[in-house]
Order: C-alpha cells, then structure tokens, then sequence
C-alpha cells in the first residue's frame, strides 16, 4: 500500500462513517429531540413576543392571548414527540413528522413572504400591463395548436406545427420573462438574503425538511403498519386545503363568532359586551294605543322607534324597534325572496318544459337561457340601470307602446306610468328583483331539466293510456315526479336571495343605497364598512346566517324524509 | 296518417322554436343593447324614442367646412341640403277657426310665409274661444299661389337656411332641430380604446392575473384533497369530510369583517394577493373532485399500489388524466367565479385604488365618472360580460353536466 492511498483513504474511513452514522436511526432520532428543543424554545419566544405586542392589530387582548396560547402548540407537541420517539413509540414519530411538515410549510410561506413574492403579484401585474402585447404569442400558440388538433393524427405536418406551437409558446414565456423583469426579480430575492432573518428562516427549513425527511424513512424502524402509512399519506394529501381551511375559514369563523360579542370598531379593540349587539338587533317592542290618533312614538319605550303601525278596530298597534334600519333591511330581504321565486321559478319551469321536448336545437337554447347566469352581476346591473332609465329606457318605452296601443286599440284613456324605476322608493326592490330573476332563471331551468330528464317514460305512457291529456301528464306526473328538484331549485333560489348584494349595489346609484333597496348584506356592508362597527356588523352576518341555517336545514329534513319515500 | 302525424310535428316544432325564439330574444336583449349602445357615439345616446343601432350624422364639404347634410322633400324630390348658417324671419299664419287662443303656436297654420312678403294690414281681430278665452291677432294680406288671402297671425318665428350644394338656386327654410339629419349605421369602436384608456386595461390584466392564480391554486389543491377524501382511508377523515361540508353552507358574509382584519394584519390589504391566496382552498372543488374519484374504479389503483406505485405518482398519472370532465367542470366554475367576484374586492381593495382594480370594480368606477354616457358605461360592461361568455360558449358542455350534477351555485 502507498503512503499516497493512506493519505486519501483516511478522510474517506471519516466520510464514511459519517453517512453510516447520518442514516443511523439513533442519530436521527437524536438529532430530532435536538431539534425538538430548538422548537420548544422559538414556539415559547413566539408566544411570548406575541403576547407582548403593542395593539395587537387592534384584535383585542383576548385574541392575543388566545393566539400567543396557540403558539405554545408547536412546542407541546415537540415536547410529547420528543418523549415517545426516543421511548421509539410509533405515534411519536407520527408527532414528530407532522411538526417538522408544518414546521417546514409555514415557514415556506414565511420565507416567501419575506422574499416579497405576494406582495410582488402587484408587480406582475403592472409589468404584464405594460407589456401586454406579448400576451398575443400565447394566443398564437394555443391558435397554432388548434390547427394542428384538426390534423390527421401522427401525419408529420400535425407533427411540426405542435412542435412550432411549443416553440412559440415557451419563446414568449421567456421574453415576456425577461421583459417584465425576471432577472431583476431574482436580484431582488437575494438581495433579501442581506437580513439575517432571511438566512435564519432558509436554514430552518432545510433543517425541517431534512429532518423530516429522514424520519419519514424511518417507518420499518418504528414498526409502522400499511394502515399508518396509508394515514400519513392521507394527511400529506389534504395538508393543503386543511392548512388553508384553517387560515381561512376555521380561525375567521371563530373570529367572527367573538367579535359578534364585542364592541369592535375600525378605531377600537374590542371589548366584550355580552349579548349587547344581539340584543340592540333584536329588541322589537309591541304597543297598543288606545286611540289611532296622536303620535304613535308616544307609545314606545325610550331607544326604541317606529317599525310599523296598524289599526285594530278603535286601537292601534305600534311596532316598535331598537334597530328599526335593521328590520327593514330584513324585510325587504324577505319581500325580494318572496317575490324572487315566483319570478325565477316559474318561468324556469315553463323553458324547462319545452327544452325537455325531443326536438333538435334544445342545447342551442338551452345555452342562450344561461347566458345572464355567467355574466358578471355587476356589469348586467349597469344594463339594466340604462334600461330602467325614466326617459330613454327600453323598459318604459316599451310600456308606453303597451299603454298607447292598448288606449288606441280599446279606446282606454290608460295614463302612461312613466315610472322612476330606481329612483322611487316604491320600485325600487322590484328593480333589483327583475333583475335577479333574470339572471337566475337560466340556472334555475338547467337544475329544473335534470329533475325532467330523471322522470321514467314509461310513466307518460301509462298516464297516456290511463286517458290523461297534456295538462293531466303534467298534472299527475311531471309536478310529483320533479318535486324533490322544486324543492331544492326553490331553497337554493332562497338562500342566494337572502344574500343579495352585487345586483342592489351595481343597480341603484345613489349612495349609500336608500332604505327602501337597503338588503341586509349590503346593511352588514354599511354598519361594518362605512361606519366601521365591525362588532356589530359580525352580529348582523351571524343572525343572518341563522335565518339561512334554518332554511338549510329544513330542506335537509324535508328532502331525507322524501327519500325514504 | 303518417302525413298527419309529420305535419303536426313540424307545427310543433315550428311552434316550439318560435316561443323559444321570443323567449330567447327577450333574455338577450340586454346583451344586445349592451353590445350596440357600446358602439354608440356620445351624441347618439339620449333619444326617444330610444333605438338600438348606432348612427352617426352623414357630413359634406360645405364651402371648406365639413358640416352635417340633412334631408328635404322639395317638389316631391329628395334634396340632401346644409345649413348656411343664415337665418330669415317668418310669419306663420292661421284662419279665424284654426287660431289656438290660448296657445298660438299650436295654431292650425295654413301659410308660412317670409316676413318681407307678408304686408301687416294695421288690423287686428279679437278671437274668443269656447272657454271664453280671447286673445288680438293681427291681420296680413299675403299672396299664396296667386291669391290674396287676410289671414292671422299666430306667431313669428326666425328659420334656419339650407341650401343644397349641388344645386345652389334650391334653398329651403326649417328649424335645424327638427330637420330630418341624414345619418348612417356607425360603429364608434374607438370607445373601446376610450374606455381601455380608463383603466379598464390595467384592470383586464389585474383580473386575469388573479383568476389565474385562483383556478390554479383551486384545482391543485382540490384534486389533493379530492383523492384523499375518496380514496385513503384513515382515522378521522370522514368527520373532516362531514365539516367541509358544513363550511360550504357557511355564507361568505361570516366571514367578511375577520377576514378583512386578517389581511389588514398581515399587510395584504389593497394588494392583489389578497384576492388569490385565500381562495385557492376550496371546500367545493374538493367536494366535487371527491365525487368524481370516487367513480374511478379501484382495481386499477389496487394493481398500481401492488407495483409499488407512490400515491402521487397514481393520482398524476391515473386519476388526473381520468378525471378531465370534473377539472374542466372546476376549472369553468372557478373562472367565472373569480372574474366575477365583487363584493371581496370592493372591501379589500376599494373603488380607490386603481392599480389594482379588478374588472368589476372599474366598471362600478366607470359607472361613476361617465355617468352620462351610457355608451361608455356599456362597453365597460361588454369587456366585463365577454370573456365569461367566450368560455361558457367553448365549454358549455362541461358546465352545465356540472350543474346539473352537483347543483353548484355559479
């Protein structure tokens, strides 16, 4: 042997018994409790830095609280995983790999954050503006691959012009990289790289991820089953949309659900007011004066005000409430939804009936009804406003030709209504309720068609033989055979009714909206986002989310009882 | 009897296509005012009775000026005339019966008459009608086709001159705001640059930016979801499928004021992420990728597990090219749900912050500042409405099977 093998081999013995002892599962469950400790310890500080913060976003010190408990999870968790891996229990490993992944997501996102990448979208876009004229190449690409589609398959001209297509394709991709400034962007990233933070948070995801990754090929070692490899993978899976879930929806919810019971406002922390909000809302008061004379705020107890009177023979009722915009909002809500479903639904049936004939061309119609239902609501609004105008409107121009044909026809001296429609109290909900049910019913006869397509034949020919006309087959047949459909089109209808807020918002121009058009969402809007009572307006959404809660749940009741029919 | 039964079934057909042909008309009629009254010129816009196509007034070269031509029946022949920009006074006269008194220029006028060849006869005559009102009306001798006549006068009043350029003797007196304008069908599709130019353009981009993040981000971790929702079993999963289900019942409106507080918090507000990055979990197209999966059928995976396939590799080479009608389905969805979104956008980003408008806050924006000109407002509307209705049109099939399936809420 060489001296010169005896120098090399040396650091090769070393190198080798480093990767035998990196792969040892000892090590790597050591180096997972070292870790572990370095968890513990940031989770603590987290809590505490959180828990010592100045505001607090203006959440409130019972959110701050409640978050900076939360980030002590990671560090129980730590705890508890550090203990049973080294008893090499299964469930700690378990433990251990979901802190390190969420570990290493959350600070993926972190370190996104700080390279700038989300707020930068606004970059993107101000970069793809000014260079919008590169975006045709994708068109050319994607007209190129068209072509190319319509060609015999495999024949060498189909061939080629895919592959030009590609071409174009990723040329356009990488100058319009270049020209937005995606080497500058890369500059910018690194230039991050000059705060430690940035290092600090790079290191921990690599020691996140390796850590994890290591463990993860531990399974044989901790004697892992099939059904908790199946397990892990499943989580991994919808690891996404439940991290999402819960940023997005869990923790709002309950945020939301806390506020309704403070006094929250834009300038405000909030302050926990009990059942106040509610009980403001919902404070109604019944009155009977004795006479329908006189002053019927009279009758009311202080705070509260009119909602509505009426007289019972030589009495009069007065309805009182605390929060009288409130109930009007509700109401108008109501009186659209009541008035929405006759609108939407009928006449959804009446189209359904026909497209559901045999005859050639019903896709073609049937497509044409759907059109208003994919069209953004805030720009058939502004339609609509134009053809509702008082004086160049198609809609009172229209009416005008009805009421003159009728009077020369008749002889009538019917008066043109000329209405306002948008601008008089009185018309102005059932402005924004044509509008909606134009814009539901082609939705409305898609569901109502699948309910007909559903009904067997073999029924019509029975009532047919059974001597039942048109009428009667749709009487005795086609009414209790699509039932379940009516039911559901009819709650659905229902509950997009009670949120309505795009078509009064983009309809009706003044601002804010007139009680009258006022709907409750756009009430939740104005409390929460004029005024800034956000405890408030949180009270309002919930409240409203009960009324639909309920419906809900009346159509879940009603339509398992049908099942079982 | 076969010949009946062919004629009645083409009368019902004609009948069937003729409703549905009136229905359709009816439905679409905002589309099409939308679509011609964005073609409109501004001055086009405020008549009545309102019509549907946009014209423009039809000019010439008038003594080195472009001016506008109007029409004139003259001696039973069409003239195309201008205005010379001079005026002449006229006398309009009226019979003793045909006098309004209360109102002379509703008069029944039987001559109308340049001042200068109508001589004032220094009379005057009282006109009392069946009301009792009476009013003095001057007496004038005129000479219509060769005969003198005394008539009344009900008014006087200044005309416009027109002169026909072709043929300089024929002139003709009218009011310019009556006359008949010659106009012809133009489409002013210049307004699409105008209203591009209101930040409509930066919006466009804006709003297909974000709906390409949200129906990406949607559809990826949907189909995660989705798989492991139907097909791994483990401990739990069915209690998180039943509370995704719940959340779809929860309306958007709970959410609104923490989910505001939560962006302010984190800076996202008036930033555009904030319109992509929490709508990319969806518990719907995991819902609807869930249904699907679950049709597929196990065999295969079985077969592919037994081969030592990881799962990822089977969901990408197995089920995601399976399942192209559910991503189609979600994808449409997704689009249109995106690029019509408002009520998020208004509060996070605000009828303010132009930069980043998306489409539907501009429109609102544009509805404001070209508030007189409907023309504007609708071509706003047109580049809003269109790209939704390109995509429905091309995949209309995929939407409506997901409807129809699913029940959604577009």
């Amino acid at each position: 042997m060489s001296p010169m093998s005896n120098i090399l081999d040396r650091p090769r013995q070393h190198l080798d018994t480093l990767k035998t002892l990196w792969r040892s599962p000892s090590f790597v469950i050591d180096a997972n409790i070292a870790w572990n400790h370095v968890i513990v310890a940031g989770s603590v500080m987290l809590s505490l830095y959180i828990n010592g913060m100045e505001g607090f976003y203006n959440l409130g010190d019972a959110v701050q609280r409640f978050v900076s408990l939360a980030a002590l999870v990671p560090a129980i968790l730590a705890v508890f995983s550090s203990i049973l891996i080294n008893r090499r229990r299964a469930i700690g490993r378990t433990l251990s790999l979901a802190v390190n992944y969420i570990g290493m997501v959350l600070s993926a996102v972190y370190l996104l954050h700080l390279w700038g990448v989300f707020l930068g979208i606004d970059s993107v876009a101000r970069a793809l503006h000014a260079h919008w004229q590169w975006l045709l190449g994708f068109a050319v690409a994607y007209a190129l691959f068209w072509v190319a589609g319509r060609l015999r398959e495999d024949s060498r001209p189909r061939v080629l012009l895919e592959q030009i297509a590609l071409g174009v394709g990723m040329i356009t991709l990488i100058a319009l990289l270049l020209i937005m400034g995606a080497v500058q962007a890369v500059g910018d990233i690194l230039s991050t790289y000059s705060r430690v933070q940035t290092w600090l948070v790079t290191l921990v995801i690599v020691v996140f991820g390796t850590l994890g990754y290591r463990m993860l090929l531990l399974g044989e070692y901790f004697g892992e089953t099939p059904d908790q490899r199946t397990a892990w993978q499943g989580w991994l899976m919808l690891s996404p949309n439940a991290i999402g879930f819960m940023l997005f929806f869990a923790g709002p919810l309950l945020l939301s659900f806390y506020l309704s019971f403070t006094d929250s406002t834009g300038v405000n922390p909030p302050n926990f007011v009990g059942t106040a909000n509610y009980r403001e809302l919902l404070a109604i008061q019944v009155k009977v004066q004795d006479s329908p004379e006189g002053d019927p705020q009279q009758a009311l107890d202080r705070g509260y005000l009119v909602l509505e009177t009426f007289t019972v023979g030589s009495h009069r009722v007065v309805i009182g409430a605390r929060d009288t915009q409130f109930w009007q909002s509700l109401r108008n809500t109501i009186v659209f939804c009541l008035m929405l479903v006759p609108l939407s639904i009928i006449p959804a049936l009446a189209l359904a009936l026909v497209l559901n004939s045999k005859i050639p061309g019903m896709n073609f119609f049937r497509a044409l009804f759907f059109l208003p239902s994919v069209a953004a609501v805030v720009g058939t609004a502004l339609i609509w406003r134009w053809l509702y105008n008082a004086n160049i409107g198609y809609i009172n121009y229209a009416i005008s030709q009805v009421v003159q044909f009728v009077n020369d026809s008749l002889g009538l001296g019917v008066k043109d209504p000329k209405y306002n429609w948008l601008t008089d109290n009185s018309t102005m909900l059932i402005s924004i309720v044509f509008l909606a049910a134009w814009q539901i019913i082609g939705f409305n006869t898609v569901l109502f068609l699948a309910g007909l397509q559903g009904v067997p034949r073999i029924l019509y020919e029975a009532a047919y033989v059974d001597g039942a006309g048109r009428w009667g087959q749709f009487r005795h047949v086609t009414l209790p055979m699509i039932a379940p459909t009516t039911f559901f089109v009819v709650v659905t209808t229902i509950i997009t009714g009670l949120q309505v807020f795009n078509e009064p918002y983009a309809l009706i121009p003044q601002r804010p909206i007139p009680l009258p058009a006022t709907t409750s969402v756009y009430y939740l809007y104005r409390r929460g986002f004029f005024n800034f009572e956000f405890g408030y307006a949180s009270a309002v959404a919930w409240l409203l989310f009960a009324i639909i809660f309920v419906v809900t749940l009346i159509q879940f009741r009603i339509s398992r009882a049908g099942a079982y029919d | 009897m076969q010949y009946g039964t062919l004629l009645q079934r083409w009368a019902t057909r004609l009948v069937v296509y003729v409703v549905l042909g009136i229905c359709a008309f009816l439905m679409l009629f905002p589309f099409t005012y939308m679509m011609f009254t964005s073609l409109k010129a501004s001055g086009d816009v405020f008549r009545y009775p309102p019509r549907l196509l946009p014209y423009s007034a039809v000019t010439r070269q008038y003594q080195g000026q472009e001016v506008p031509v109007y029409r004139f029946k003259i001696d039973g022949k069409e003239r195309e005339m201008v205005l010379t920009g001079q005026k002449k006074g006229f006398v309009f006269l009226t019979t003793e019966e045909g006098v309004n008194v209360s109102a002379p220029r509703q008069s029944r006028i039987v001559a109308q008459v340049p001042e200068e060849e109508a001589t004032p006869t220094g009379e005057t005559v009282t006109v009392t009608d069946a009301l009792g009102n009476s009013a003095d009306f001057e007496v004038y001798q005129v000479t219509v086709e060769g005969q003198t006549q005394r008539l009344l006068l009900a008014y006087r009043s200044r005309l416009d001159e027109f002169i026909d350029p072709d043929d300089p003797q024929v002139v003709t007196y009218a009011v310019q705001r009556t006359a008949k304008a010659v106009e012809r069908v133009d489409l002013q599709f210049s307004n699409y640059d105008t209203v591009l130019g209101l930040n409509l353009d930066r919006a466009l981009i804006n709003t297909a930016l974000v709906t390409l993040g949200v129906t990406v981000g949607q559809v990826v971790t949907s189909v995660f979801g989705g798989y492991a929702f139907a097909r791994i079993p483990f401990k739990g999963r069915d209690t998180i499928f039943l509370l995704y289900l719940g959340s779809i019942m929860i309306p958007f409106m709970v959410l609104v004021v923490p989910m505001y507080k939560l962006m302010v918090a984190i800076g996202w507000e008036n930033r555009l992420v904030s319109l992509i990055v929490p709508w990319i979990f969806t518990a719907y197209g995991t819902f609807l990728m869930r249904q699907f999966f679950l049709t597929i059928p196990k065999e295969i995976e079985e077969a592919a597990l037994l081969d030592g396939c990881s799962r990822l590799r089977i969901l990408w080479t197995i089920f995601v090219p399976l399942s192209t009608p559910a991503v189609a389905t979600q994808v449409i969805f997704t689009f249109l749900y995106a690029w019509n979104s408002f009520l998020w956008p208004l509060l996070i980003i605000g009828e303010g912050n132009e930069p980043n408008h998306v489409l539907t806050l501009s429109l609102i924006r544009l509805s404001n500042i070209a508030a007189d000109k409907p023309n504007l407002v609708m071509t706003g509307a047109a580049i809003a409405i269109l790209p939704p209705v390109i995509v429905f049109v091309l995949a209309q099939k995929y939407f409506i099977e997901g409807i129809a399936t699913s029940g959604l809420k577009g």
